[in-house]
């Protein structure tokens, strides 16, 4: 899974360079078509086609009645029982290739967001960089808020600083520090814990380049299977290690959706991604 | 086993998705797709059962206000299944030997009569004379054509396509301002109509007649007369290498195939629909789409890639339908339905495609009431064929298909048929529901050659098999009606009948060269006779034409464009003097009478229509009927003439001798004297409703027996 993602993380930071510069909606519109049409082309080879074409005609044809009885209550009633069972049918015919899609969407997806769900630091802006630790030995008396402080230091480049000493929480098992980004550019923090070095990616917008929409990694995780799927923008933490995780608080970006809003990226993929398939369904002969 | 492993992965991927944060839950479009369009339907039915409910009391309420209130109905259910064309005299024999078992039993829980047609005994008059209960003085349809009184060339009778005159011109383009007028020419109004307007539901299936549809209380699909997409009553494509030698002569278009530079097995052509009438030229051109056939000469297949489609076809082997996409201008497609068949490919390569059926799921001319109707069946029962005459008679007739494409055409015709049919039935719970098959007629029309001995069109031909093709739809008719009798409920009414019977097509009688012998009919000198509508006639020196399947017309000062005969005494005279001729009239030849009498207008028909009738209506003895020439307006050739088209059974003879059937489900109140006028006032009478005026016919049931019968029925029911 680490390789994977370390070569999917390279696939992407190559892919979308050329697009750093410009609106995020532009990348996302890209993304969006080749998605819609890879969706057509699985949606074709896994699905039931001439069962989705049937049972569409069906929900349509229950739909018409519905219109054509409507004196008879009765009869308008059971098109619509009809239909709430058709619509199942149309659910359960999804499923195959909604099931074969899921593994790429994900990693796509999870790939997008770090590019474009978070905004960067601004130079000056502050935030906090948190640091979760393993839990206590469950043998020790009193719990977590008993256990001892482990011993842990930070690190920080020139271009961050480091305004406050470390925060310990006890109960949650979090050291706390608060960090002023002062020069722009991809900083490495360094957190030191039971002799070993972690590093955690911290990203500073360049003030004078405008918006540069490139990776940027909120939290580096322990290697679990669905964190490794879902967080992909850095390599994982080594399983058995004294940390659990490491965050980075980055607002929450949103995009302008043509200059019409702002909107999630992800909103606007769903929206591009869907219009793409279906305005694009009959070219490459697909019943959706 | 790996997909299962594939599929608890993926379920597991999805439970986990279930956990993480909301914004990496979406997976792409493919959940979109399901997600969306589940959800519109989901908003769709709750929408519409809020709105149903709502709704409901207020349109009850609506109808009550609006509408009459029927009286007592003495049915729950009237189901008419018309069997277009089914012969009595080949009922009886069958039922006699034990054939149509179904029928038997009908008739004997019931009712069997033989039943008056029309004069003539065609389909459009026969079942307009059902549908109004009235003569066709009143109803205004007297055969499928009608003549124009300016130019004497024939015109549909029963409906009336006129052309776009506003539009708003940008470019190249014209926008039409107005849609086409469509008419129908059929006067006074159905039972259904007048069901509807007291509130009784009625869903009419294919009735002949009904282009374009009426509008009353419940749902029609048009039938007889519908057009195909080029507007005509059905023209089929015949795309083909070998040289024209004959052309064809009805129904039917020949398109040269060439292959071109990829090679001899590839052929480039178009499929040619209507006339694009957006586009600002004088005439339109007309609609085309690309049409590419690959052929596998060793295999004996073709692939014909057409409108995006791509078909496999085996030689002899008719496709299921395929669809057809005009694009007409931006945003503008007209849709239609063909069937394509590889006739032969060897030294020659031939492809057979239908008529371009109007397509019922996007139809570009109203077909059916309400619009959404034929969508709606398309829905249900699948794509299906919409042309008034669906069934290729044409094509069989001109040679191009054989016995056996036209049998499964006939045949997937009747099962779309009966598919809707019982969609129908099961949706209808108080009401009429009306369904004319029309195989039967086809059938007997084309085979009828194979069932007598020495056919002029059967000359040649083995008869083994074939010999029974009218036997074994008769006994598909039998089987259908015992489907249909064990749908219904004691409080059901069910009748079974026919337009006309059948007889034999032998002899053709071209009466416009009887007439052009006998002095009636002059031709211009520069004319020899062979010009087709009649186009060499002399108007200033001819007194009679025949035009159509059954009618004369006299050439009336006044009425026609160029008439000479005055009305009164002189046109009374004429009709005299042509009946009494024509009674009897013998085929020297075979030393057969070939026509057994004349009719005049003014007796047979009453109402205001009839100033619009044949003067004289020719009753044809059995065997004859007018010829092919006659039929085209050719007046050349000789009077008396064999019959050797597949085309070789008919009906159109002295209506005497064709009387069709009924089968009702309860016993009919009276003696032999059933006429299809009688069939609306029934209607009307099981409903409670007294007939109108217009109507003539009688009542076949009395209500009060009608009664007593389903409580004896329920209460025996109840006892069981």
């Amino acid at each position: 899974m680490s390789l994977l993602n370390a070569a999917l993380r390279a696939v992407f930071d190559v892919a979308l360079r050329p697009f750093a510069a410009l609106p995020p909606i532009v990348p996302v519109t890209v993304v969006a078509l080749v998605s819609g049409i890879f969706a057509l082309l699985v949606y074709r080879w896994t699905s039931n086609q001439p069962a989705i074409a049937a049972v569409k005609r069906r929900l349509f044809g229950h739909l018409l009645e519905v219109r054509l009885f409507n004196d008879d209550l009765r009869a308008v009633l059971a098109a619509q029982l009809r239909l709430l069972r058709e619509n199942l049918t149309y659910l359960r015919l999804n499923l195959v290739p909604l099931l074969w899609m899921i593994v790429p969407f994900m990693l796509l997806i999870a790939q997008l967001q770090f590019h474009y769900g978070y905004d960067g630091l601004e130079v000056g802006e502050r935030t906090l960089l948190i640091v979760d630790l393993a839990a206590a030995d469950p043998a020790v008396a009193g719990g977590e808020e008993a256990a001892p402080r482990p011993p842990i230091e930070l690190e920080a480049p020139p271009g961050v600083a480091v305004e406050t000493a470390d925060v310990w929480v006890p109960s949650l098992r979090q050291v706390v520090w608060r960090l002023r980004a002062d020069e722009p550019g991809r900083h490495e923090l360094v957190v030191r814990a039971d002799g070993a070095a972690f590093t955690k990616s911290l990203f500073v917008a360049d003030p004078d380049a405008g918006a540069l929409w490139v990776r940027r990694s909120p939290t580096r995780r322990r290697a679990a299977i669905l964190d490794q799927l879902l967080y992909p923008a850095e390599p994982s933490l080594p399983r058995g290690g004294p940390i659990e995780r490491i965050d980075v608080q980055y607002a929450t970006a949103s995009i302008s959706f043509f200059g019409l809003f702002d909107v999630h990226w992800l909103i606007a993929f769903f929206i591009l991604s869907l219009a793409f398939a279906f305005a694009l369904r009959n070219r490459f002969g697909v019943t959706l | 086993m790996p997909a299962q492993r594939l599929v608890t992965v993926a379920l597991a991927l999805c439970a986990a998705l279930l956990a993480a944060a909301p914004a990496a839950a979406y997976i792409g479009p493919g959940a979109g797709f399901a997600l969306m369009s589940s959800f519109l339907v989901l908003l769709a039915t709750v929408a519409l059962a809020f709105v149903s409910l709502l709704a409901w009391p207020v349109r009850t309420l609506w109808r009550v206000v609006r509408r009459k209130k029927p009286p007592k109905a003495h049915v729950k259910r009237l189901v008419f299944v018309g069997l277009d064309g089914q012969d009595p005299r080949l009922t009886e024999r069958m039922m006699k030997e034990g054939k149509l078992p179904n029928f038997k039993r009908l008739s004997e829980q019931g009712s069997y009569r033989r039943i008056a047609s029309t004069y003539p005994a065609l389909s459009p008059v026969a079942w307009s004379t059902f549908a109004t209960g009235a003569n066709p003085g009143k109803h205004n349809i007297f055969d499928f054509l009608d003549r124009d009184l300016r130019s004497y060339l024939p015109k549909l009778s029963s409906a009336h396509i006129g052309r776009v005159e506003r539009f708003l011109k940008l470019g190249k383009w014209k926008i039409p301002l107005q849609k086409p007028e469509i008419r129908m020419l059929r006067r006074s109004k159905p039972f259904w109509t007048v069901l509807g307007e007291r509130n009784v539901w009625s869903t009419v299936l294919r009735v002949p007649i009904t282009f374009p549809p009426d509008r009353f209380y419940g749902a029609q699909l048009a039938a007889m007369c519908v057009p195909d997409l080029v507007g005509s009553q059905g023209t089929f494509l015949y795309y083909t290498t070998r040289p024209a030698t004959e052309t064809i002569r009805e129904g039917g278009v020949r398109v040269p195939l060439a292959s071109n530079g990829a090679g001899p097995d590839h052929f480039d052509c178009v499929v040619e629909g209507p006339e694009n009438s957006f586009l600002l030229r004088d005439p339109p051109p007309p609609l085309r789409v690309p049409m590419t056939v690959e052929v596998d000469r060793e295999a004996e297949a073709a692939t014909v890639t057409v409108a995006g489609e791509t078909v496999e076809l085996e030689k002899g082997e008719l496709s299921d339908w395929v669809r057809l996409e005009f694009r007409a201008a931006p945003g503008v497609k007209v849709h239609g339905l063909t069937r394509m068949m590889l006739t032969e490919v060897g030294e020659h390569t031939s492809l057979y495609l239908t008529a371009i059926h109007i397509d019922p799921e996007k139809p570009a001319m109203p077909i059916s009431h309400p619009s959404y109707y034929a969508p709606y069946l398309a829905k249900r029962v699948g794509d299906f064929a919409t042309l008034g005459l669906a069934e290729d008679t044409t094509a069989l007739n001109e040679g191009v298909t054989d016995d056996a494409t036209f049998l499964r055409q006939s045949y997937d015709i009747d099962r779309e048929r009966e598919e809707m049919f019982f969609a129908a039935l099961e949706r209808l719970r108080r009401g009429s529901l009306t369904c004319v098959f029309d195989a039967t007629d086809r059938v007997q029309h084309m085979f009828w050659r194979y069932m007598e001995d020495g056919h002029p069109a059967a000359k040649g031909r083995k008869t083994g098999r074939q010999r029974r093709t009218i036997e074994d739809h008769y006994r598909h008719n039998d089987a259908l009606v015992g489907r249909v009798m064990e749908k219904l409920d004691d409080d059901d009414l069910l009748i079974v009948l026919s337009d006309h019977g059948f007889a034999s097509f032998r002899r053709g009688v071209n009466l416009n060269r009887w007439l052009l012998d006998h002095g009636y009919l002059v031709l211009r000198e520069d004319a020899d006779g062979s010009e087709e509508w009649l186009e060499g006639v002399d108007w200033s020196r001819t007194r009679a034409y025949a035009l159509g399947l059954a009618g004369v017309f006299l050439n009336l000062k006044g009425r026609e464009a160029s008439g000479i005969v005055e009305p009164g005494d002189e046109a009374r005279g004429l009709k005299r003097e042509l009946i009494s001729t024509w009674k009897g009239l013998r085929d020297k030849e075979r030393d057969v009478v070939g026509i057994n009498d004349a009719f005049d207008a003014e007796d047979l028909y009453t109402g205001p229509y009839k100033g619009n009738a044949p003067d004289l209506i020719v009753g044809y003895n059995d065997g004859y009927r007018v010829s092919w020439d006659c039929a085209v307006g050719v007046v050349a050739g000789p009077v008396f003439s064999d019959n050797t088209k597949a085309w070789s059974g008919d009906h159109c003879v002295d209506p005497r001798l064709v009387p069709g059937v009924f089968f009702s489900s309860r016993p009919v109140d009276r003696g032999d004297d059933l006429s299809l006028l009688d069939m609306a006032p029934t209607a009307l009478a099981l409903f409670g409703i007294d007939k109108p005026d217009y109507m003539e016919g009688e009542p076949v049931f009395d209500p009060a027996a009608l009664d007593r019968v389903t409580l004896k029925s329920r209460a025996a029911g109840a006892a069981a």
